[in-house]
C-alpha cells in the first residue's frame, strides 16, 4: 500500500523510477495550495490528531501499542513514554514556539528601509526515515507541513507500521483534505538506485535521516538546486568530575546516567555512547551505574536485543573479559542477557558503542585530553551531558561548545530538550524553506505591513488570527461555553458571539475570577481598568499577550508619523497601575527613539530646559495636560516649538489644533485611540484629522452594531465592539468598549488599505435631564468654532429643578463669550432652546474657567466630559 | 619438562573421529578436563575467568558439563593475545587477517601443532583427498612469498602435503608495482595450461576469487569461444574463507558449485569447503553431501546471542566450538561470531557425528538512525 496524495492505493509491484517521478509532479501541482493554506489550519489538523492520540483507549493507539514492541524491539514500556511524546510531537502550542523561533522571527517588514522577510516552502520535499526511534517520522512530517512543503515519506525498512496508522487516522482529523493531499508514504529498497535517482532529479528538497551509506545515496549527484537537509550519524557522550559528584552524589550521577542510556534503549542520537569520569572516581561509577540499569529494568525495562547487536554486545564483552582479567578494566552485565552492560575502559578514544544500554565509562585524568578526543569525532559529535561541579560547569561547556559538541546539557537532560532548540546545529523548519527579501521604494514608509496587502491575503490573516484566537479561547470556560456549537471560520461569522460586555469581562478577569482566562499567566502588565472609584477592576496582558501589544504598536506608532530619530517627550500619565504611560514606553523604546519620560508630571522650567537642551521635538500626551503645559512653555518662552504632537484619551479640540500648528509649528498632530482592556484600535494618519482614523483590524478587529450587537451598515453609527486578535491570555471577543463610531466608506487619500473610523466618543454620553435626552457629542459639535480646551457638561439640580451647566476652560477673557456660548448651544442642539422655553428643564447655565482650572482625575489626568451630579 | 597431555593426546589423533560413541565422548570429556585444569593455572585470564564463573575443571565429568567451560570471545583474542605456555615454546605463529586492523595471533607449540596436523591428516585421509599422484595446484590466495604470515597461506601450503606437488599458482600477486593485482587471465591460462597437462589438480583458497574467474570466463568473449576448461577427473577444489562476493550476488553454495562444474568440469562431490576459523584452528572439511561434520574432538553449539543458552539442534545462534588440543592457548572453548546452527537431521552421508551450518557473520548493526553506529566513524587521515 502506498498513501498518495490522500488517497491509499493498492501497489502491484515494488516503486518504480516512473512512479517516483509521477508521485514528485503530482506533488508539485498540490505544493501552492498547500503554501497558501493558512497555518492555523494545519495546527487545528494536528491539534485534532493530538488529541486522538492523546486517549489511550483510541483504538489505533491500543492496536499500535501491542504491535510497535515486536516491530521496533522496544518494550511496552517505551512505547508508551513514545505515545506520550508522540502527543507532545503533535501539539499546537509546542509547535508554534517551534515555527515562532525558527521562521516568524526571522520575518521582517522593515518599513523604514522597505525591506521584508518573507517565507516560502521549498516545494515538495521527500523525506528518507530511520529506524531508530519510530517517532522520527511523525516529526518530519510535521515539520514539512508546518513549512508548508508538500511531503513524501520514505518509510525506514525497519518499520512499516507507525505511518500508515497515523496517516489513517489523519485522514479524520482533516476535514478540508488540504493537509491529506499533501502527503505521500512511499516505501523502496536503498538498493534501488532508479528510483533514488528519480527522486533526487523532481524534488525541490530531501531530509535524509540515517547512516554514511544512506546519506551518500542522496548526496551524490544531487542536482544543484535541490536543497540537502542531512541528520546523519551523531555521537552524544558524557562527562562526569569529581566535583560533579560530590554536588550531585554517586547514585544520583549514576542513576541520571542510566536514564539517559535507557531511554530509546540508547538509539536516539542524543544518548550518551561513553561517559568520562575523573579518574579515581570511574571504577565507582561502574558499581553504581551497574546497579542503576538494574534498578531501570523494573520501570523502563529493555526490549529484546536483536541478533547482531547482541553478537556486537557480546564481542565487547568478551574483549572485557580479558581487560578485567589483567586489571585493566571492569565489565558488568546485566544477568543472563543484553539488556545491559558497563566496561570500565582505558582507552580514552571515543567509538560508537553497539546501543542497548552499552556503554564505556572512560578515566581521565585530565580534561584537555577529553576536549582532543572529542575534537577527534568533531562532525559526529552532538550532545555532551555534563555532571560538574558549580565552580566548573560554565567553562566545562564552554570547552565543550569549542570541541565541536552541539548540545551541552546537564546529564539527565541530554535527551530532552524544547522544541525549539537548533537540532544538529541547525534550525530544522528554516531549512525547508527560503527566507525571500523584497525592497521596493515605497513613497510612505509608514504604511503597516497590514495596510499594504491584498484584500483577500488581508482577509485570510483576519480569519486565521481569529481561528487561532477562538481555539485558544476555548480553554477559558466562559468561552468554552460561549462558543459551544458554533462554527466559526472567520470575522464574518462573529455576529454568532454575542458581545461581550464590562461587567462580563470583570467578573471573568483577576481578582474577581478566571472564566476569561486560557493558560496559567506570566509576565506581562496588569493596569486598572475603569473609573477612578468604586472597587478597581484590571486589564491583564500575559507576556505574550504584551508582546503584541507592544510589537504591533510599534507598527501603528510609526503610521502616526513617529521615527527612530524623534526625541520625545512621553507625557502619558503613570502611576496608581495606569496603563498609558508604559505601554506608550514599551512601543517608543521598540520604535529605538530617545524618550524623555515626564510621565504628566511636567515641571514647565525642567522641561524647557530638557526641550532646549536635547531638542525635543514630540511630545505624547492627552490633550487635558498637552494645552496647559505647551501654553505655558510658549508664555516662557516664545521661541519654543514642536514638530510633532500625539495625543490619546480624549478628543483635541479643532482650536487647540490651530493654536499648535500656529504657535509652534506643528507639523504633525495625530490622535492614536486604544481601548484600555484591549489596545490600540484607530490611530490617525497623515491625511486624517478630527474624528477620522484608520482601524487596526490586523490587532483590535473592529465591528459597529446596534444595542442587540447586530452589525450596521457602514456609514450608520453605531456601539464600537473589539476584537483583540491576538490576545489571548484573557480574550476579548466582541467587547464592548462602551464607545460610539461609524465606519466611513470610501479610501483614504494616504493610500492604506485600512477602514476608516469615524470616532464619536462614549457611547453612553448621554444624560436625561428632566425629560431631555441630552448627548454630550451633540452639544460638543455645536461649539466648534469656539477657541477652547476642554468642554464639559453637567446635569445638576437645585430647588428650582434640573438644569445643565456647560463649562468651558479657555484662555479667551472675552466677557462676550459665555452669551455667544449660550446662543450657540440653544441654535444648535436640537430641542434644547424647546426644552428650557417649555421647562423641561430648568435652564442653561454657561460658564467660562481658565486653562487648567477643571477639576482633573489624579490617576487619568483627564477631566469628565460628562458629569451628573444630580444625585 | 615434558608436558603430557595424555587424553588430549589420545582423542585429538584417534582414527575414526566421526564414528562417535560413549567411551569417545567420555575421553573428550576427560581430555578438556585435562586441558581446562592446564588452562586454569598457567593462564592468568583463564583463572580469573573460572573464579569469576564459579567454574572448577574438575567439575567435568559428563558430556552435558562441556556446556559449562567459560567461552573466550573471538574479538578478545584480536584484542589481546593470551598464551598458556612460555612464549619460546611456539614454534608456529600465525595471524588471521581482521576487520579494522585487528588480527588475532595464533600460536602453537610443537605438540599442540602435531596434535592439529593430525585431526587434519585424518579428515582428508576419511574424505579421500589424500594422494600420491603429482598434483597441480592453483591457490586462490595472495602469493604466500609476500604474505607469509597468513593464516590462509599456511593453510594453502599445508593442504599441499596431501598431494605431491608438480607446479603451484598464486592467482593474486604483487605487480611491478607492488601493490596486490589479480589477473583473470593469468590464471585461466593455468588452467587452461593444468588442462593439457592432464595431471590431478587441486584449487585451493578463498572461494570468493574462484567466482570471480568462473564469472570472468563466462562473460569473456575469447574465452567463450573457446569453451570450458575440463580439468581431470581427479581434480579438487577445496575451498576456505570469504565468501561474500557470491554472496552479494545471491548465489547459493549449490548454484556456485555448479558454475565451478561448468566451467572447470569438476563434479560435486569433488568440491570441498574447509571451514576453520584460526582462532579456533580445529579443521572441518565438507562431506560429499556438502555438510561440515563435528570430530568427536570438537565440540560446536549454538548459543542464543542474548543469553548465551545453548540451543536445541535447527536453532541458529552465534557457534561456540570446543577443542582440547591446544595447550599454547587456551582457546578451549571459544565463542565466534559465526552464526548457525547445529543441523536437526542427520547426514545422508554415512557418519553419524553431528554436522553444523554456518549462516554468516553476526553483528556490525546495520545502520538504523541517527545514532552513530559501530564502524561508522569515518576518522580524519
Amino acid at each position: 500500500m502506498r498513501y498518495l496524495f490522500g488517497e491509499w492505493v493498492e501497489s502491484t509491484g515494488p516503486l518504480t523510477a516512473e512512479d517516483a517521478t509521477a508521485i514528485c509532479r503530482r506533488g508539485g501541482e498540490r505544493a501552492r495550495q498547500l503554501a497558501e493554506y493558512p497555518i492555523d489550519r494545519v495546527y487545528a489538523v494536528l491539534d485534532r490528531l493530538s488529541k486522538l492520540w492523546r486517549d489511550p483507549h483510541y483504538p489505533l493507539r491500543v492496536e499500535l501499542e501491542r504491535e510497535l514492541p515486536e516491530v521496533t524491539g522496544f518494550s511496552p514500556e517505551m512505547i508508551a513514554l513514545g505515545m506520550a511524546e508522540l502527543t507532545w510531537t503533535l501539539d499546537p502550542n509546542v509547535l508554534r514556539k517551534k515555527v515562532a523561533t525558527e521562521i516568524t522571527e526571522k520575518l521582517r517588514h522593515d518599513v523604514g528601509s522597505g525591506r521584508s522577510i518573507s517565507w516560502q516552502p521549498l516545494g515538495v520535499v521527500l523525506h528518507v526515515l530511520s529506524g531508530n526511534v519510530f517517532l522520527v517520522g511523525v516529526g518530519s512530517l510535521v515539520e514539512g507541513l508546518l513549512t508548508g512543503n508538500v511531503t513524501i515519506l520514505k518509510m525506514a525498512s525497519e518499520e512499516k507500521v507507525f505511518l500508515p496508522k497515523l496517516l489513517r487516522s489523519l485522514e479524520a482529523c482533516d476535514p478540508e483534505g488540504v493537509v491529506r493531499r499533501s502527503i505521500a508514504l512511499v516505501d523502496y529498497s536503498s538498493s534501488q538506485k532508479d528510483v533514488i535517482a528519480a527522486f533526487k532529479n523532481q524534488v525541490d528538497g530531501l531530509v535524509v535521516w540515517g547512516g554514511e551509506a544512506a546519506v551518500r545515496a542522496y548526496r551524490d549527484d544531487l542536482p544543484a538546486r535541490t536543497k540537502l537537509v542531512v541528520f546523519g550519524p551523531k555521537l552524544s557522550l558524557s562527562v562526569v568530575t569529581g566535583e560533579g559528584i560530590e554536588t550531585l552524589g554517586m547514585s544520583h550521577v549514576a542513576s541520571r546516567l542510566a536514564d539517559e542510556i535507557s531511554i530509546w534503549d540508547q538509539n536516539a542520537c542524543t544518548a550518551p555512547q561513553l561517559c568520562y569520569v575523573e579518574a579515581p572516581h570511574a571504577p565507582a561509577i561502574v558499581e553504581a551505574l551497574a546497579s542503576a540499569l538494574a534498578r531501570k529494568e523494573e520501570t523502563l525495562p529493555a526490549g529484546p536485543a536483536d541478533t547482531n547487536t547482541a553478537v556486537e554486545i557480546q564481542k565487547l564483552r568478551g574483549v572485557f573479559d580479558i581487560r578485567e582479567a589483567r586489571g585493566h578494566g571492569l565489565v558488568r552485565t546485566s544477568p543472563g542477557n543484553v539488556n545491559w552492560t558497563v566496561f570500565l575502559d582505558e582507552d580514552p578514544t571515543i567509538d560508537a558503542s553497539p546501543l542497548h544500554r552499552t556503554i564505556r565509562i572512560v578515566p581521565y585524568t585530565d580534561l584537555g585530553s577529553v576536549v582532543n578526543e572529542c575534537a577527534h569525532v568533531r562532525g559526529y559529535l552532538q550532545t555532551v551531558g555534563l555532571a560538574a561541579g558549580p565552580r566548573e560547569r560554565f567553562v566545562l561547556a564552554e570547552k565543550m561548545e569549542a570541541a565541536g559538541a552541539l548540545r551541552v546539557l546537564d546529564l539527565g537532560s541530554m535527551s530532552g530538550g524544547e522544541v525549539d532548540d537548533p537540532h544538529d546545529g541547525a534550525y530544522d523548519l528554516s531549512q525547508l524553506g527560503h527566507f525571500v527579501v523584497t525592497r521596493l521604494e515605497r513613497p510612505n514608509p509608514a504604511i503597516r505591513p497590514f495596510e499594504r496587502m491584498s484584500e483577500s491575503k488581508q482577509a485570510a490573516l483576519l480569519d486565521a488570527r481569529l481561528r487561532v484566537l477562538l481555539e485558544a479561547a476555548k480553554r477559558a470556560p466562559f468561552y468554552a461555553e460561549r462558543l459551544a456549537g458554533k462554527d466559526i471560520q472567520g470575522v464574518g461569522d462573529l455576529e454568532m458571539i454575542p458581545p461581550l460586555r464590562r461587567g462580563e469581562m470583570e467578573q471573568g478577569l483577576p481578582p474577581a475570577g478566571t472564566a476569561l482566562a486560557t493558560r496559567p499567566f506570566q509576565g506581562g502588565y496588569v493596569t486598572r481598568s475603569g473609573g477612578s472609584t468604586g472597587t478597581p477592576k484590571f486589564s491583564l496582558y500575559d507576556s505574550n499577550d504584551w508582546e503584541h501589544l507592544v510589537s504591533h504598536g510599534a507598527e501603528v506608532f510609526r503610521g502616526l508619523g513617529l521615527t527612530s530619530s524623534d526625541r520625545l517627550a512621553n507625557c502619558m500619565l503613570a502611576g496608581d497601575l495606569y496603563g498609558s504611560f508604559v505601554s506608550f514606553d514599551h512601543i517608543n523604546s521598540r520604535l529605538g527613539l530617545m524618550t524623555f519620560a515626564f510621565a504628566g508630571k511636567a515641571d514647565v522650567e525642567t522641561f524647557h530646559h530638557v526641550w532646549k537642551g536635547f531638542g525635543i521635538n514630540v511630545i505624547e500626551a492627552i490633550p487635558a495636560t498637552l494645552m496647559p503645559l505647551v501654553k505655558k512653555l510658549k508664555a516662557l518662552d516664545p521661541a519654543f516649538h514642536l514638530e510633532k504632537v500625539i495625543y490619546a484619551g480624549t478628543a483635541l479640540q479643532p482650536s487647540d489644533r490651530r493654536w499648535l500648528v500656529e504657535n509652534l509649528g506643528v507639523k504633525r498632530i495625530a490622535s492614536v485611540i486604544g481601548a484600555n482592556d484591549g489596545g490600540q484600535f484607530a490611530y490617525q494618519c497623515e491625511s486624517q484629522a478630527g474624528a477620522l482614523h484608520h482601524v487596526v483590524d490586523d490587532f483590535n478587529y473592529v465591528e459597529i452594531v446596534d444595542e442587540d450587537g447586530r452589525r450596521v451598515p457602514d456609514g450608520t453609527s453605531g456601539r464600537i465592539l473589539i476584537t483583540s486578535l491576538l490576545k489571548e491570555a484573557f480574550p476579548l471577543i466582541r467587547y464592548d468598549i462602551g464607545d460610539a463610531a461609524r465606519i466611513v466608506p470610501g479610501d483614504c487619500a494616504c493610500g492604506r488599505r485600512a477602514r476608516v473610523l469615524e470616532y464619536l466618543g462614549r457611547s453612553d454620553d448621554g444624560l436625561c435631564i428632566g425629560l431631555l435626552n441630552v448627548r454630550y457629542r451633540d452639544f460638543a459639535a455645536a461649539l466648534d468654532g469656539f477657541t477652547h480646551s476642554i468642554f464639559q457638561l453637567e446635569g445638576s439640580k437645585d430647588e428650582k429643578g434640573e438644569f445643565l451647566v456647560a463649562r468651558l476652560e479657555t484662555e479667551s477673557t472675552d466677557p462676550a463669550l459665555s452669551r455667544q456660548v449660550y446662543t450657540a448651544l440653544v441654535e444648535r442642539v436640537t430641542n434644547l432652546e424647546a426644552a428650557i422655553e417649555d421647562r423641561t428643564i430648568d435652564r442653561l447655565q454657561v460658564e467660562i474657567v481658565p486653562i487648567g482650572t477643571l477639576r482633573r482625575d489624579e490617576r487619568t489626568g483627564k477631566v469628565k466630559t460628562l458629569v451628573d451630579s444630580r444625585k | 619438562m615434558k608436558l603430557s597431555f595424555p587424553a588430549c593426546e589420545a582423542i585429538c589423533t584417534i582414527r575414526d573421529p566421526h564414528d562417535w560413541d560413549a567411551a569417545k565422548n567420555a575421553l573428550m570429556v576427560e581430555a578438556c578436563r585435562e586441558m581446562a585444569h592446564f588452562h586454569q593455572r598457567k593462564s592468568s585470564d583463564i583463572g580469573f575467568l573460572y573464579r569469576r564463573e564459579g567454574f572448577d575443571p574438575e567439575s567435568l565429568r559428563t558430556e552435558a558439563d562441556l556446556r559449562r567451560i567459560p567461552m573466550i570471545g573471538v574479538t578478545a583474542m584480536k584484542h589481546h593475545l593470551l598464551t598458556s605456555l612460555p612464549h619460546e615454546e611456539a614454534v608456529l605463529k600465525l595471524t588471521s587477517s581482521g576487520t579494522r586492523g585487528q588480527k588475532t595471533q595464533i600460536w602453537f607449540d610443537a605438540d599442540s601443532l602435531r596434535r592439529v596436523q593430525s585431526q587434519l591428516d585424518v579428515q582428508w585421509q576419511q574424505e579421500g583427498m589424500v594422494s600420491t599422484e603429482p598434483t597441480n595446484y592453483c591457490a586462490f590466495i595472495y602469493d604466500p612469498e609476500d604474505a607469509k604470515d597468513l593464516g590462509i597461506s599456511f593453510s594453502v601450503n599445508n593442504e599441499k602435503r596431501f598431494a605431491p606437488e608438480k607446479s603451484s599458482y598464486f592467482v593474486v600477486r604483487k605487480n611491478a608495482a607492488g601493490s596486490w593485482e589479480y589477473d583473470k587471465r593469468k590464471a585461466y591460462e593455468r588452467l587452461r595450461a593444468y588442462e593439457k597437462e592432464g595431471l590431478g589438480t587441486r584449487l585451493l583458497g578463498i572461494p570468493s576469487f574462484l567466482f570471480e574467474l568462473v564469472e570472468w570466463m563466462r562473460t569473456e568473449p575469447d574465452v567463450r569461444r573457446e569453451g570450458p576448461i575440463r580439468l581431470p577427473p581427479n581434480s579438487w577444489v577445496i575451498t576456505g574463507g570469504g565468501w561474500k562476493a557470491a554472496e552479494d550476488k545471491k548465489v547459493t553454495r549449490d548454484q556456485f558449485r555448479t558454475l565451478v562444474t561448468e566451467a572447470l568440469g569438476i563434479p560435486h562431490q569433488n568440491q570441498r569447503d574447509g571451514y576453520g576459523m584460526a582462532e579456533h584452528s580445529a579443521p572441518y572439511i565438507e562431506c560429499d553431501k556438502h555438510r561440515f561434520h563435528v570430530p568427536v574432538y570438537n565440540r560446536v553449539y549454538a548459543r542464543d546471542p542474548v543469553t548465551l543458552e545453548a540451543l536445541p539442534p535447527g536453532k541458529p545462534g552465534l557457534l561456540e566450538f570446543i577443542t582440547p588440543f591446544n595447550a599454547m592457548m587456551p582457546n578451549l572453548a571459544i565463542l565466534s561470531t559465526d552464526l548457525g546452527f547445529v543441523d536437526p537431521q542427520d547426514c545422508g552421508c554415512g557418519r553419524q557425528s553431528p554436522t553444523f551450518t554456518l549462516l554468516g557473520r553476526g553483528g556490525l548493526v546495520k545502520h538504523k538512525g541517527c545514532a552513530l553506529t559501530a564502524g561508522e566513524i569515518v576518522r580524519r587521515q
